[in-house]
């Protein structure tokens, strides 16, 4: 149901180059789909208040409020979640979000499976399992501080088993806990993953200590020590030692909250009614309409839910609208420096696909800006218009 | 018809008439899920026979192995309990230890206990089972070396629990048995005859999908709104619409009062109970006497007196003690040795009597008592000749006391509706006079339907009545 983000940005400079008119950047692109993309987005809701007050035709594709709310459908979501210090938060992923790559050497890291909202809300980062701290995120690119920066992965490093220079004698060959890396191999940091790609691995292997460098046979060599008995990495084996950064959010790039439900177990799910302070008070004041665990109200102050009687503190699950990511057109450099398309990496315009058009034409209104076109501006501002004549007819 | 199958009944004839529901285990281990689906939800608070939270409960789980023997799931029931033998070489006190013996044992489950065999000493518990030999242990008590092994006892002190209508049990059931929930005796009673009303929580979930939303009579009403209408409906239902189903049966004693029932609104009928169980109505004593609300204390002067708080000092009533002492025969007239029976067998010549003594006023000739309602004390008075007497009292409440209580007959359901439309229209902004007017009539129209409806009018019954009319009085 996506809209090939490939497909309109073809289309946008095939538009915008007739005439040799100008350009627009894949960096401009990504920003203006994304504004173009949540404008329409953001259209959907006040449209809906609007056509659910005119009556409707029953006919199959002919009626509006129908059509509206299938394309919100798109962005519809249904979570639970999750209690602390007397608040619900706002609906978090029941299956989380991940991303992992092999560490590179790089500071940054772009997540094209998790959206910035999502990164935004609720994420960890993990290198080989264990929870760092020391980075943050732009958009949606992980970027490590400086010092912090995860080594390296390694793939095929030569094994060496040869004599120990620091006089505890040779270090035999077949060491089920111990190997030797050529001088520059390493050394790794603590818990990145060690396997053969030549011998039989045993269990999951890390790096559990690195000393060296050492000098035997006329080489230098780290040794790596690992913490599970391996058992035959003779030489001439080879190794690839690989660092994984590891990306979870629960975070569910939250736009609107809709029906909050309370369910405990096999009992009777209950609306959650939304009230606010001051309507609180006054249920609360009252015995005939008093919160209870059959017909409880809750809050929303500071992007918590406070649910009442505050004795409800698990079941609360709500259905909401998720924001649409935002979009990339990812690319590579050609031989000559051109950019070309790289469906990895990519995000897709998540509106439903009737949106093509007018998604070109919002495009083109602020591509003409870009290029300074005034008659681009105004032939796109003109079909928009006539489109959503059309749609609010 | 037994098997419910999309229609309001939801309930097997077994969980309605026998307040029971039955599992299968077709696979055998500990920690199995079983939902309840009684019209009753399940309440919890132990199952430990022994624990006064276990009176909490409103049903109790059975065991069996071929459904025909049942027995009660308890800390002291057989598949609650085993017996293993320790490692020869004991344990040390430690947690998270493993402990493994040399003859395998499914009946072990995480939670259990480990005592000695006489369950004098408690070692440790089962954190969880690794295989039915091998199991990681806590041990507080040092289990001793012994060849081949201390003799211990594993029993499950909480061999089941539930939260939510879903019931946990933690022992192990055997593949092949059979697990039952059994609802209380009170609890299957309190469901008989739940069919003939619908709970109130379904009332406003039918009327937020019948009645609120777009291009409806009311397109938007909050929820609390609709709550409050529908509770406060259920309020004026009960106090002329609805049966009055409240009653209580007590004994007036020397003081010659009884206690306003706790969820009392008004009463419908006072009466005393004769030796044959027929009931006789207490009428009030309405301006024999009253029972005054102050009785405060004065000086020479006739002023009230206050106490060291700066409060009036208050006595007894001297109005209430002289009722008490008084004998109502002689404001009835009634004769002294008539009988208090309704037999018609033991008529005295007294009765010959009756209705030759003129001049007697007869509203209060009447031989049942009188009762009055001491508002300062919150109780129900009595004339002196009801000292010890059996009665009842039938009272109405408002429908909201109690969880159960919040429900309409289904015969009163579409009047509480359309008193819930006209409620709301009549307060809502914009709304014309005359759609209004329209909704109070159609409430009115369907309130007195409801009237008719649970007022029992049965032809035959009519007819039986009426037989008294060909009946010849006089010669």
């Amino acid at each position: 149901m996506a809209i090939n983000v490939n497909n309109i940005y073809q289309t946008v400079l095939l538009i915008l180059n007739k005439e040799q008119r100008g350009y627009m950047t894949p960096v401009e692109f990504n920003k203006i789909g994304t504004q173009v993309q949540l404008e329409i987005f953001e259209t959907y809701f006040d449209s809906l208040n609007q056509q659910i007050r005119i009556p409707q035709t029953n006919t199959d594709y002919a009626d509006r409020v129908v059509s509206l709310d299938e394309k919100i459908s798109i962005f519809k979501r249904f979570d639970n979640t999750v209690y602390s210090n007397g608040s619900f938060s706002m609906p978090v992923l029941s299956v989380p979000a991940s991303q992992s790559f092999q560490t590179t050497g790089n500071a940054s890291y772009t997540l094209t499976t998790i959206s910035a909202e999502q990164l935004a809300e609720q994420s960890t980062v993990t290198l080989n399992d264990t929870v760092v701290t020391n980075y943050s995120f732009t958009n949606n690119v992980l970027t490590f501080t400086a010092g912090s920066v995860p080594a390296v992965s390694k793939p095929n490093l030569v094994v060496y088993f040869g004599t120990n220079s620091n006089g505890a004698g040779a270090m035999p060959n077949n060491n089920a806990f111990q190997i030797g890396l050529l001088n520059g191999d390493g050394p790794f940091p603590i818990g990145y993953s060690i396997s053969s790609s030549t011998a039989t691995n045993s269990g999951s292997p890390t790096v559990s200590t690195v000393t060296g460098p050492y000098a035997a046979a006329g080489v230098n060599y780290n040794q790596i020590t690992f913490n599970v008995a391996q058992p035959a990495w003779q030489t001439p084996s080879k190794v690839d030692v690989i660092g994984t950064v590891k990306v979870t959010s629960t975070g569910s790039g939250f736009y609107k909250l809709g029906t909050v439900i309370y369910s405990n177990n096999a009992l009777a799910q209950q609306e959650v009614e939304r009230v606010d302070r001051g309507n609180l008070f006054h249920l609360n004041s009252s015995n005939l309409t008093k919160p209870s665990t059959t017909y409880p109200v809750y809050v929303l102050e500071n992007n918590r839910i406070i649910v009442y009687p505050q004795t409800i503190q698990t079941g609360i699950s709500a259905s909401y609208i998720k924001k649409p990511s935002d979009v990339i057109w990812n690319f590579t450099l050609g031989a000559n420096g051109q950019y070309l398309y790289s469906g990895s990496g990519s995000t897709d315009f998540q509106i439903h696909s009737t949106e093509q058009t007018e998604l070109v034409l919002k495009i083109l209104l602020y591509a003409g800006v870009v290029v300074k076109s005034p008659e681009i501006v105004q032939i796109a501002a003109q079909q928009v218009q006539q489109e959503n004549i059309n749609q609010k007819r | 018809m037994s098997i419910p199958n999309g229609g309001l009944i939801t309930e097997t004839n077994r969980q309605y008439y026998a307040g029971a529901q039955q599992f299968y285990i077709d696979t055998s281990g500990g920690g199995k899920t079983f939902t309840s689906t009684f019209n009753t939800d399940l309440t919890f608070g132990s199952s430990d026979s022994l624990n006064n939270s276990y009176l909490l409960n409103n049903f109790k789980i059975f065991t069996s192995p071929d459904a025909l023997t049942w027995l009660e799931l308890t800390p002291t029931a057989v598949i609650s309990n085993t017996v293993v033998l320790a490692p020869v070489a004991g344990l040390v006190v430690a947690n998270n230890q493993t402990m493994v013996i040399l003859v395998g044992d499914n009946k072990v489950v995480p939670g259990m206990l480990i005592q000695n065999a006489a369950g004098t000493t408690t070692y440790g518990s089962v954190v969880s089972v690794t295989s039915n030999t091998t199991f990681v242990v806590n041990i507080l008590v040092a289990i001793p070396a012994a060849n081949p092994g201390t003799s211990l006892s594993l029993k499950s002190t909480s061999p089941w629990a539930m939260t939510g209508n879903v019931v946990t049990i933690t022992s192990f059931l055997a593949l092949g048995s059979y697990v039952k929930i059994q609802m209380n005796q009170s609890a299957i009673e309190n469901n008989y005859g739940g069919y003939e009303y619908t709970r109130l929580v379904d009332v406003i979930d039918n009327f937020l999908i019948a009645y609120v939303g777009v291009g409806k009579l009311l397109s938007s009403v909050k929820r609390s709104d609709v709550i409050f209408h529908a509770k406060r409906g259920l309020q004026e239902f009960s106090y002329d619409t609805l049966r009055s189903i409240r009653s209580q049966e007590l004994t007036v004693n020397s003081a010659l009062s009884v206690i306003i029932p706790q969820d009392y609104v008004n009463y419908t009928r006072l009466s005393w109970i004769d030796g044959m169980g027929v009931q006789h109505t207490i009428f009030p004593a309405n301006n024999l006497t009253t029972n005054p609300y102050e009785n405060p204390i004065q000086d020479d002067v006739g002023t009230p007196t206050q106490d060291s708080q700066d409060s009036n000092v208050t006595g007894t009533s001297q109005t209430e003690a002289a009722w008490a002492a008084n004998n109502p025969r002689r404001i009835s007239g009634a004769f002294l040795n008539d009988f208090d029976s309704a037999n018609l067998l033991y008529n005295s010549l007294y009765d010959t009597a009756l209705g030759q003594r003129y001049g007697l006023n007869p509203e209060t000739s009447q031989k049942n008592g009188w009762f009055t309602i001491n508002e300062r004390e919150g109780r129900f008075a009595f004339s002196s000749d009801l000292a010890g007497k059996l009665i009842t009292l039938q009272y109405v409440s408002d429908g909201n006391g109690y969880d159960l209580d919040m429900r309409i007959p289904k015969m009163a359901e579409e009047a509480l509706y359309s008193h819930m439309i006209y409620a709301i229209l009549s307060v809502s902004r914009g709304v014309q006079e005359y759609v209004i007017k329209r909704f109070q009539k159609e409430r009115g129209a369907k309130l007195r339907n409801a009237k008719i409806r649970l007022s029992n009018l049965k032809s035959d019954q009519l007819i039986q009545v009426m037989r008294g009319k060909s009946k010849w009085l006089k010669y």
